[in-house]
């Protein structure tokens, strides 16, 4: 039996991978309470909605549209169920650039914001650097949210699950992902720098909610420890939340 | 017919034969020259014509030296901006001896200047105010500028140990310099960050025996970390954008060529292991009839930069036909992030192995 928090209303979340979180805590408590209002989820890149874009042009995104069926599905959704839209579009990019220690270790500091220090082996990258190698990155996700503000209106964005402070956690999961290529010494990236990649990622991806007239709601404070890491009864993998973590998203959305 | 010494000399030395002959295609290097071979690790340094010289020796096939590169994750173009792979360290533009000088001694620790950062021009961020245009918009914070900096010397000094060949633009006379210590900055004050204060900055321009003195000073520095090191000193052919001089910027560009033009003569004549190599000449000078400059009288066209590096190619490399430089994309291609894109990906496969809801 789950958590007893009666759902009120619809709710329609809009994403990747970190769909996957809420469509296990949604399918819990349907099972427990199937007369209540339900959380469903749309992953946009499901073979039943490909392909999911149309018109991106050697990597460019600027003139994206979201193919015809994943279109059709989420309009068909807002039209039958009146849903809380929400999205959980990123969360990869930050996780590509900084999950493990690059063979250039690198670093950078982050304005206004105080996280783990320094790594002082690192090389410094300015951040406006690391931010241009993010944006760059975002293009698909940017699509993606203009996409999403075009069809279902303003939309609730949840920022990504934080990075998770144990090394080992990741490095073993790592090394069984890594264990046939000869990729040298597989080790976590300092947890420094894998908390400012997170943060910065989520700063872009509100800059670009917020531009497009939505609500941000930052990870849930109640998965973070003290220094606002990801706990690890909160995750399902180095990356991705698990579905307690995904109850919260739920209770966060209609709350919000 | 009576003798004298010029019925020995070869065609270079007359004028009609080599210059009026040979028009724009001019080849005016005679007597001996540096030689370049494969492996030497050639570096860049100077004003902006040093540019077009690192980006045609990095297409060539020498072993162009970049001892600071942008790391692999940023953009190339983002990259390109910041000033990374322009020169062989991120120094950006180094327009008078006076900085090469204060370059060394900065990398070294033997100068410290007291003005050592400046507010950027939108107020935001900071400037380094000895390379103000390396962070386009400026660093987003004091500390980052510093640790930038202080990585960039280190870089600097891995430069001027490693190098084999430095090749040396001189740019400009004209600088702004601290009235507290002497610092050289590359703009005035005020024109790319910082405040512009007539109590603390000062205009200074260099006359011949300084910048001869500024020369022998650096290559007397370098050989101390580097004693086989060599120099090549050319002259941007590009005038001044502007003076401060009082004087009309036509004779002030003029100046400041001829004392550049002049000092090199003097320490390719003096130093050992210093050489002159004459792309003023060769871009400026009458037989080109001005078509190797463009519209704004300023910048060189790409032609006359071919024509300037196929000439220094040719005597430095023995090379005929350098291939011009295409857009060649930056090496160390990040393929870690690639294989690290791939993992995620599969994470984010594995996350939905449950659809079932």
């Amino acid at each position: 039996m789950p958590d007893r928090h009666p759902q009120e209303r619809n709710l329609l979340v809009i994403g990747q991978s970190h769909v996957a979180a809420v469509r296990a805590a949604a399918k819990t408590h349907r099972e427990a309470f199937p007369d209540e209002p339900r959380t469903r989820v749309i992953h946009t890149l499901e073979e039943v909605h490909a392909p999911e874009f149309v018109n991106v042009v050697d990597g460019d995104y600027s003139a994206a549209a979201f193919g015809a069926k994943l279109r059709a599905a989420i309009e068909d959704q807002v039209a039958r169920h009146d849903p809380i839209v929400a999205s959980v579009v990123g969360g990869k990019v930050h996780n590509v650039l900084a999950l493990l220690r690059h063979p250039r270790p690198f670093d950078f500091l982050l304005p206004e914001e105080h996280g783990p220090p320094f790594d002082q082996g690192a090389e410094l990258i300015p951040v406006a650097l690391v931010r241009a190698a993010l944006q760059a990155r975002l293009a698909p996700d940017f699509a993606r949210l203009r996409m999403l503000r075009e069809i279902a209106g303003p939309f609730i964005q949840i920022e990504s699950p934080p990075p998770v402070r144990d090394e080992a956690f990741i490095a073993e999961r790592a090394e069984k992902a890594f264990r046939d290529r000869a990729q040298g010494e597989i080790a976590a990236a300092g947890a420094g720098v894998r908390w400012r990649m997170w943060r910065l990622s989520s700063r872009l991806l509100r800059e670009a909610v917020e531009g497009l007239g939505g609500r941000y709601l930052p990870a849930p404070a109640a998965a973070q420890d003290k220094q606002g890491f990801l706990r690890l009864d909160f995750a399902a993998d180095p990356t991705h939340g698990n579905e307690a973590y995904g109850a919260l998203l739920i209770r966060a959305i209609e709350a919000a | 017919m009576a003798e004298h010494p010029y019925r020995s000399l070869p065609d270079s030395a007359f004028w009609r034969r080599s210059v009026v002959a040979e028009g724009a295609a001019v080849d005016p290097v005679a007597g001996g020259f540096l030689a370049i071979a494969r492996n030497d690790k050639v570096a860049t340094a100077g004003s902006c014509f040093a540019q077009h010289v690192a980006r045609h020796l990095a297409a060539s096939g020498f072993n162009y030296l970049v001892t600071e590169s942008a790391h692999p994750i940023v953009p190339e173009a983002a990259a390109r901006a910041a000033g990374y792979g322009v020169y062989s360290a991120r120094y950006g533009n180094i327009y008078t001896t006076l900085q090469l000088v204060q370059l060394f001694d900065r990398a070294y620790g033997r100068f410290e200047p007291v003005e050592d950062v400046w507010a950027a021009p939108d107020g935001k961020g900071v400037v380094d105010p000895f390379r103000p245009t390396i962070q386009p918009g400026g660093f987003a914070s004091e500390a980052e500028m510093r640790a930038d900096r202080a990585q960039h010397l280190h870089r600097v000094r891995e430069m001027f140990e490693t190098l084999d060949i430095l090749v040396f633009t001189l740019g400009l006379t004209e600088a702004w310099i601290s009235a507290i210590d002497g610092a050289a900055f590359p703009l005035c004050p005020g024109v790319a960050g910082g405040q512009f204060d007539p109590d603390r900055h000062l205009f200074r321009n260099l006359r011949v025996a300084e910048v001869r003195e500024q020369i022998g000073a650096f290559a007397d520095r370098l050989r101390s970390v580097n004693p086989a090191a060599r120099i090549v000193l050319t002259v941007s052919p590009v005038p001044l954008a502007a003076t401060a001089s009082g004087n009309h910027v036509l004779p002030a560009a003029t100046y400041s060529k001829s004392v550049l033009r002049a000092a090199a003569q003097e320490a390719a004549e003096d130093i050992e292991g210093v050489f002159y190599f004459p792309s003023y000449e060769i871009i400026t000078g009458p037989q080109a009839r001005g078509r190797f400059f463009a519209e704004d009288l300023r910048e060189v066209t790409e032609e006359g930069v071919e024509h300037v590096m196929r000439v220094f190619l040719r005597h430095a490399a023995g090379v005929e036909s350098p291939v011009p430089p295409a857009e060649k994309r930056r090496e160390g291609a990040d393929s870690f992030t690639a294989r690290m894109a791939e993992w995620v990906e599969t994470m984010c496969d594995e996350a939905m192995l449950d659809p079932d809801a």
